[in-house]
């Protein structure tokens, strides 16, 4: 009775800290690595996307000031976006200093407008000069806060990523460890070495199952910082869920196929 | 013989899977035991910025003539309607919704206002070009504007128009009072630069007509 107390305590054990470490090693791999998110933003047209919908509210307010859309092309580029998009994630991940382009999107929106007055012989009055002033404003705080949102978050992410990932990797070397010292015991002082493996395994595989079917779609209608922030988050939660759903697959059948493999042995032995 | 040991077989299958069932039982019950309320404020977070998914995207829109209620919404980002106002040559599209997407398209319906029909404020907004609402600053009292949607026609007849700041939002109350249509556009005076003028349309609802296949 003690013996098989002390027998499912260690596959339970083991059972866990399987699951626990291929967790980690996936938040590791993704969430955590820089890396991975800049593929990602690639693969997910995300700096497209993201261009595309600053030159949408840049249309937005071009369209009701009486100064023509096309200006667009000149007082923006892609270029801007894809570099101070690239210098934020890596403030989020080395906590290397932001540079955003909102100031080259001023002068440029200056330089614009001064030529396309020139060009209409016009001498702004006051109120119109102001009226500028106030366009230009609105054009970099959009630009700003369609990319960077909010600093205070972008600090709270630095501190927070770079905190889990640093406890993610101490957290990795000791559940090795445990794992290293349950499967000595199981081999060295248990019978059905295959059988006991086995079931933690199935069972690993089956938390897995478990946790991608709880989780299911609750996410999919998130709406966060804006539209293409969003889907970003959605689609990386999709991608590691994925990941999950056929570690679960592959453990439960490898745990399945050492049961069934330590029965037909047993019995053939018997 | 060899049923026995098949069966003996199949049964200690079955038991080892079990064991390994009631691991994965008993982990994710503790789980939810030590963090509940840990997934309990994760659930919630999640719900508060997720979109309203409630509204059906196939189903016709109906409408309750008791209650004054629609029972069925457009989705989010379609179109429900057509607005008309003949004396200014204006046809256009309506979107449930008020993105910058949807007044590329045309009018934008803002999702805190109620509906056409449903005796509350109604608020359309849309940009004042060329293929918009641009001729909108010429109407004049006692014009007709018609919302044709797919569950009835109505009528409004406007009474009042003014010109606002962008932050005066008194200007456009939304509530359940008497059934008002309001239709916001920007208003350029001549200046170059930001405008923050808006011409806001006011009409009152003068006659319904529910299509029989929507009641």
């Amino acid at each position: 009775m003690k013996k098989t107390i002390i027998t499912h305590f260690i596959n339970f054990t083991l059972s866990i800290s399987i699951f626990l470490l291929i967790v980690l090693s996936i938040f590791s791999i993704t969430i955590f690595n820089e890396k991975y998110l800049l593929n990602y933003l690639t693969k997910e047209n995300y700096y497209e996307k993201s261009y595309q919908s600053i030159v949408e509210h840049f249309e937005n307010n071009l369209i009701q000031s009486g100064i023509e859309e096309n200006i667009i092309e000149k007082v923006i580029k892609k270029e801007y976006v894809i570099e101070d998009i690239n210098s934020i994630i890596a403030n989020i991940y080395t906590n290397k200093q932001i540079s955003i382009n909102s100031i080259n999107i001023r002068t440029n929106f200056n330089n614009t407008i001064t030529d396309i007055l020139k060009e209409h012989n016009r001498y702004p009055s006051i109120e119109e000069q102001n009226d500028i002033k106030v366009l230009e404003d609105k054009l970099a705080n959009i630009y700003e806060k369609e990319l960077l949102y909010s600093p205070d978050l972008i600090n709270k992410l630095y501190q927070n990523i770079n905190i889990l990932k640093k406890l993610t990797y101490v957290l990795i070397i000791i559940i090795s460890l445990i794992i290293i010292n349950l499967l000595a015991i199981i081999i060295y002082h248990l019978k059905d070495i295959k059988k006991n493996i086995g079931i933690a395994l199935l069972s690993s595989g089956l938390i897995f199952t478990a946790i991608k079917y709880y989780i299911g779609d609750t996410f999919k209608y998130i709406l966060f910082i804006n539209k293409n922030f969003s889907e970003l988050v959605i689609n990386i939660i999709t991608n590691i869920l994925k990941y999950v759903g056929i570690i679960g697959l592959i453990l439960g059948l490898l745990g399945f196929i050492l049961i069934i493999l330590s029965i037909f042995k047993k019995k053939n032995q018997n | 013989m060899l049923n026995h040991k098949s069966t003996k077989r199949i049964k200690a299958t079955i038991e080892y899977i079990l064991v390994a069932f009631i691991y994965t039982v008993f982990f994710l019950a503790i789980i939810n035991i030590l963090f509940k309320n840990e997934i309990n404020s994760i659930i919630s977070t999640i719900n508060l910025i997720s979109i309203n998914n409630n509204y059906n995207n196939n189903e016709p829109i109906k409408f309750n003539l008791e209650s004054k209620n629609l029972e069925t919404y457009p989705s989010y980002g379609t179109q429900y309607a057509n607005l008309k106002i003949p004396t200014l040559n204006i046809d256009l599209k309506v979107f449930y919704g008020d993105t910058l997407a949807i007044l590329k398209e045309g009018i934008g319906h803002s999702s805190g206002s109620y509906f056409p029909g449903e005796g509350g404020s109604i608020l359309y907004m849309g940009h004042n070009t060329n293929n918009m609402l641009k001729d909108l600053k010429e109407i004049t009292n006692d014009t007709d504007i018609i919302i044709e949607t797919s569950y009835g026609i109505f009528t409004y007849k406007v009474y009042d128009t003014k010109i606002i700041n962008y932050k005066d939002l008194d200007e456009v109350p939304i509530n359940r009072d008497s059934e008002i249509l309001m239709l916001y556009t920007c208003y350029q005076s001549l200046t170059f630069g930001h405008t923050p003028k808006r011409f806001v349309t006011y009409a009152k609802l003068e006659q319904t007509i529910i299509k029989e296949d929507n009641l």
